[in-house]
């Protein structure tokens, strides 16, 4: 690794809106951890200095595995970090329950971040003591995926694998004796492999809902593979930042413009690819209604054994075991179709985030989060309102509805499962609209 | 500060060895012998990719169960409860005792348990009598593996189990086969939504019914209450098609116990059973197998075992039988252990923990015996060696191997009885053939709701039967009531997933009334 020029920026430039370049002072964690280490000094430092009581991050087993661990120990903090593309997990569930004494530091993709804000609103995660150092994230891939197609597609053995890096739609392996093999994830999505499907389509790649968004793209020039671009958010994120300074435990640089403007093209690439894959994937099912679409959700779940594993994975599920879903899980019962994912779709369609989680542990390979995102994208579409992305409770609890206006069965509607009843379509989009310029007023 | 522990562990559920991570977590001022535990997704393992049925979802509470040592039906410490054992297997005689695992332990613990019994030229019973019923030329071919991902690659899938219910982890291989263009058959009085085709077929009629190739899988399962002659029809037909098979199997361990027991000397359950009413068996040893778990009839068990002397029970969940046995050594829970089990595919698997308590109760046993020196290492490497392994490895199942058994006959007293269909059609009751559709004896030490029998529409109407009521089902030992629910079943046909007391092999007769 080059030697790096003293930096130029002091604590003094770390305010909320700052762009900045980072990384770990420590050579071998800038080693260890991806894009200079910046991240993983940030949650050492947190802990080290006592601006967190624990750091949630993950224990790495292997090239394809890694354990969510809650730690207090800063040497624990500094062996974990890296890229891990192949381990899918949503950290928010990890969080200690309900609202305690501890502050935490994690590591969020943002999904991740996503889902801590959604368990904060229910009460399940005090966000005034969690740190949330976000990641930016083009999407995971499930280990299962990854080996498979390392044998078939790249031709290698996995335990030869070393690491693995994103860089430019490419997925990089490095093996033991030092060779990289890359090959592009467009490449790899067209024979099946590749991303998980949420990933594909999902529309948020840069964590601004978290106290600091990071991430490697917009690192240019020297800085490029050895630095993080990392954008401070919030006062907590500035916090963190200034704190992993003065420990000694990193260095920042003001961003350069073009960096800026290399990490927006990046984002907004990113995102159009992403809209393109949504199109593809629910054009489809958006175009059955009626009973087709009745038929399409019944043939969907009807290898559905009701095991619950969707229900317990789901990071935005606080619910408990004891809930309205799963009073419908009897064995007993001979429903056409599965009433705990009827009770779900709706229960979480102002929820759910397409995080992949449910359909991840589904042993029965049920495109759940697909069929989740089929409720959940008309309700946030009709309430312009996205889950996760901040603290603002949905626009529906918020403000009273107009009883005339129907607007309650507006996701229904969207969702295919209601006809159009709302007379007063042109007023109710005119209301949304006025909405999303922060007047107020019904949905 | 809470303390958390992560087990990369496997499911106990079944001998498929799911694998999965137990959380287990104690409070600062909590009992470290009672943790919270809960149970995570392990994505990177190769059976089942993260997945968990049911059963494994639930593990936090079979897991709850914990054993306490006891003598004479005192709390004691596991010393003094190996000393018990110790003193009660010296006085009793040879000619008299039984010593029963089913596979719910280590390959290490069943080697240990093996020596021990050894000491009295006892054999390790495994219940899987089935052995018996076929020329030792077969057992070979009965103990074959292969991966999971031999059925994805299949052109024909023939599912001779139901996966929403048994063995639930195949049912995504069996759905990615077909997503590949396989077609799957379902042989069975249940019609599965997954299948092309849905066949309710008597053994006999496989040979002309089905037509499988060197291209196809047959997945059966075996276990202690199989019908023989099923397995020699599913056998037969792999063997003239060419086509890959594996039997799945009820326990986690399934496969190691009965590859380290000898087949020739094992006794049914019921065949144990019997010995306990004649008298026969004074002293028994149960190493995490409950006979009142196992049998279709709790009541009977428990009124067998007061013939014994001495019940001796190692356990690692607490469970009926070690409510009445004389002396429990309570071991680590299954998570806890270190050691091997040997999965239905022949994967040799880790146990995941860093305990090896049990191995050292019956080393210890053992040594009290005159076996000595029973080490873990040696122990290990000696069961491994016997799988033809050198090492645990996850990601490597056994490879299919064609089945090559020649003409054999099944040994006398193993035919099945066919029973005569029923033909009478009787108002408001009728007879029907029961069956199981899940090994009955799988995941123990679990309650589930399966407290109903499967009817099809028309049995149903013939029954006069209303919604959300219940029916009475008449056995040959006696009358219950229960629950139904209307499923896509073949004519005649009541399925069950719960015990039935006096019912053990398909097509038992049954009479059933609103």
């Amino acid at each position: 690794m080059p030697e790096r020029p003293e930096p130029k920026a002091k604590a003094g430039v770390i305010k909320v809106g700052a762009k900045l370049i980072g990384w770990a002072t420590d050579a071998k964690l800038r080693e260890k951890g991806a894009s200079g280490g910046l991240v993983t000094a940030l949650l050492a430092a947190a802990l080290k200095k006592g601006l967190v009581d624990k750091v949630l991050t993950l224990k790495k087993i292997s090239e394809f595995e890694a354990v969510p661990v809650l730690t207090s120990e800063v040497e624990e903090v500094l062996q974990s970090g890296g890229s891990m593309h192949s381990v899918p997990v949503n950290l928010a569930r990890y969080l200690p329950e309900g609202i305690g004494e501890q502050r935490i530091a994690l590591p969020a993709k943002p999904c991740d971040a996503r889902a801590v804000i959604e368990r904060a609103k229910r009460n399940a995660v005090d966000l005034e003591k969690t740190f949330l150092i976000g990641l930016n994230c083009g999407g995971s891939i499930h280990p299962e995926t990854t080996r498979k197609m390392l044998k078939t597609v790249y031709r290698l053995d996995p335990e030869e694998i070393s690491g693995e890096e994103i860089v430019k739609g490419k997925l990089i392996f490095f093996t033991k004796d030092g060779k990289e093999h890359a090959i592009s994830i467009d490449e790899l999505e067209e024979k099946g492999l590749g991303r998980r499907e949420n990933c594909r389509y999902c529309s948020v790649k840069i964590p601004i809902n978290a106290d600091l968004a990071c991430g490697n793209w917009g690192v240019t020039g020297a800085f490029a593979g050895q630095g993080t671009f990392v954008e401070v958010r919030t006062e907590k994120g500035a916090k963190l930042l200034r704190n992993a300074l003065e420990a000694g435990f990193a260095k920042v640089e003001p961003a350069e413009e073009k960096g800026i403007r290399v990490r927006e093209k990046i984002n907004r690439i990113m995102l159009k690819l992403s809209e393109k894959n949504r199109q593809e994937i629910f054009s489809p099912i958006e175009a059955k209604q009626g009973p087709e679409r009745l038929k399409y959700f019944q043939k969907a779940l009807e290898n559905c054994i009701h095991c619950g594993a969707c229900k317990a994975v789901c990071p935005v599920c606080t619910c408990g075991e004891d809930s309205k879903c799963t009073s419908y899980t009897s064995r007993e019962d001979s429903y056409k179709i599965s009433l705990f994912h009827l009770v779900r779709f709706l229960h979480l369609s102002d929820s759910c985030l397409g995080c992949g989680q449910c359909e991840d542990v589904c042993p029965a390979e049920i495109p759940l989060t697909r069929l989740y995102q089929c409720f959940a994208t008309p309700v946030r579409e009709a309430f312009d309102y996205m889950p996760g992305m901040s603290a603002q409770t949905p626009p529906y609890f918020a403000l009273k509805l107009e009883k005339e206006c129907g607007c309650q069965h507006h996701g229904l509607e969207k969702a295919g499962l209601e006809e159009s009843s709302c007379a007063k379509e042109p007023e109710r989009e005119g209301k949304r609209e006025g909405q999303r310029q922060g007047q107020g007023g019904c949905c | 500060m809470i303390e958390e522990k992560v087990y990369s562990s496997i499911c106990p559920g079944c001998g498929l060895g799911c694998g999965l991570y137990i959380r287990e977590k104690v409070e600062p001022t909590g009992d470290k012998t009672k943790p919270e535990l809960s149970v995570d997704f392990r994505k990177n393992a190769p059976v089942n990719a993260g997945k968990l049925c049911r059963f494994g979802m639930n593990l936090p509470i079979y897991y709850g169960k914990i054993p306490n040592s006891k003598v004479k039906g005192k709390k004691s410490s596991l010393k003094e409860a190996v000393a018990a054992a110790a003193k009660a297997l010296k006085a009793a005689s040879k000619e008299n005792m039984a010593f029963l695992s089913v596979g719910m332990s280590t390959n290490e613990e069943q080697l240990a348990f093996s020596a021990l019994a050894k000491t009295f030229s006892c054999p390790v019973e495994t219940g899987m009598e089935i052995y018996a019923a076929f020329p030792e030329t077969v057992h070979k071919a009965l103990g074959y593996g292969t991966g999971l991902e031999e059925i994805e690659a299949s052109k024909q899938v023939f599912l001779f189990i139901d996966p929403y219910v048994s063995y639930p982890l195949v049912l995504r291989r069996v759905l990615k086969a077909k997503r590949k263009g396989a077609k799957v058959t379902a042989v069975g009085p249940k019609s599965l939504p997954l299948a092309d085709e849905n066949l309710s077929l008597e053994p006999a009629e496989y040979g002309k019914s089905l037509a499988p190739t060197q291209a196809s899988i047959l997945l059966s399962d075996l276990h202690p209450y199989s019908d023989p002659t099923q397995i020699k029809a599913i056998l037969e037909l792999a063997e003239t098609s060419g086509a890959k098979l594996l039997f799945l199997r009820p326990f986690v361990n399934s496969k190691g116990a009965t590859r380290l027991a000898k087949h020739t000397k094992q006794r049914s359950f019921e065949k144990l059973l019997k010995a306990l009413e004649a008298g026969e068996i004074k002293t028994l040893f149960c190493l995490d197998s409950d006979l009142s778990e196992l049998s279709l009839d709790p009541k009977r068990v428990k009124k067998a075992l007061s013939n014994l002397d001495t019940l001796i029970v190692q356990a690692s969940r607490s469970s009926p039988l070690t409510e009445f046995a004389d002396i429990v050594i309570g071991a680590e829970p299954f998570y806890q252990k270190k050691g091997s089990v040997l999965n239905a595919e022949g994967r040799l698997l880790k146990t995941g923990g860093d305990s090896i308590l049990g191995f050292k109760a019956l080393a210890e046993l053992a040594k009290a015996l005159g076996k000595e020196g029973l080490d873990f290492a040696q122990v290990q490497k000696k069961a491994f060696s016997s799988f033809g392994l050198s090492e645990t490895d996850e990601f490597k199942p056994e490879k299919a191997k064609p089945i090559s058994c020649g003409n054999f006959e099944l040994r006398a007293g193993f035919e099945k009885k066919e029973k005569p269909k029923n033909t009478k059609k009787e108002e408001q009751t009728q007879k029907a053939h029961f069956s199981y559709n899940f090994t009955p004896f799988m995941w123990q030490g679990l309650e589930d709701d399966c407290n109903f029998v499967e009817l099809n529409i028309r049995l149903v109407q013939k029954l006069g039967l209303s919604k959300g009521g219940s029916l009475n089902l008449k056995t040959p030992d006696g009358e219950t009531q229960m629950r139904f629910k209307v499923s896509a079943l073949a004519e005649g046909v009541v399925l069950s997933e719960k015990k039935i007391k006096g019912l053990v092999l398909p097509r038992d007769e049954v009479e059933l009334s609103r």
